[in-house]
């Protein structure tokens, strides 16, 4: 089996600002730090599975809806 | 900068300064604040070295105690999370491989001047009771810089 390189893309900044809470807000929802939450916003830390069922969760979205996993540069 | 970002940078600027007091108690060169550091490793009585030693461990932990004591209450606020927890387990690899290169760095500089049998030539002789406390602290306190080092560039690139 060939290795695939891919990204985990992620809606959270839309849906946190469709939903008008800051991201210490969201933080706080999910039990992280408002640092954390900007660095998964800007797509340079991929969270923890745990953490992403949380996001989701809070959001009240299916998990594909939050997250993607794209091939390739995407 | 998060609590812990600023712990990281207080605990930085500690060792700096213990490897800077160290660097002064034990070496002979140029004049720094006062200070004699440079190349030449001073040889010093029992006494003098245990000071040396106790003092910096003095030094170290008075730090750590104020660090702690003025970021604290923060950190208790905002306890570390995954991410967090992520960059304090990377930089610990990397504080590690630096430790692992630096001990064969001095490996290499031992042999270097057994093989030479010149300790003028290549400068820093570790091979004496000095010798031996300065390079030890030393990598102890290069490790921790790396480890502080690492830790602030990963909370601004992860």
């Amino acid at each position: 089996m060939s290795r695939e390189d891919g990204k985990v893309r992620n809606r959270i900044r839309d849906l946190r600002i469709e939903r008008g809470w800051s991201q210490q807000d969201l933080a706080d929802a999910v039990g992280a730090s408002r640092q954390t939450i900007n660095a998964i916003e800007q797509e340079k830390y991929s969270p923890s599975l745990e953490l992403a069922f949380r996001l989701t969760r809070v959001f009240g979205e299916e998990f594909e809806e939050v997250f993607r996993y794209v091939r390739g540069d995407g | 900068m998060s609590p812990q970002e600023n712990r990281v940078a207080a605990e930085l600027a500690l060792w700096g300064a213990l490897l800077l007091f160290i660097w002064m108690r034990l070496t002979d060169g140029t004049v720094i604040l006062g200070q004699s550091l440079g190349t030449v490793i001073v040889e010093q009585s029992p006494g003098r070295l245990l000071w040396t030693y106790v003092a910096a461990g003095v030094i170290a932990a008075i730090g750590q105690l104020i660090i702690r004591a003025v970021v604290f209450r923060k950190e208790k606020d905002a306890p570390a999370d995954e991410r967090e927890r992520f960059i304090e387990r990377k930089a610990d690899q990397v504080a590690y491989g630096a430790g692992v290169v630096t001990v064969h760095l001095v490996i290499g500089h031992v042999l270097l001047v057994a093989f030479f049998d010149r300790s003028d030539v290549v400068a820093l002789d570790f091979t004496s009771t000095a010798g031996i406390l300065l390079v030890l602290l030393t990598v102890l306190l290069v490790q921790e810089i790396v480890r502080g080092v690492a830790t602030l560039v990963l909370y601004r690139r992860t």
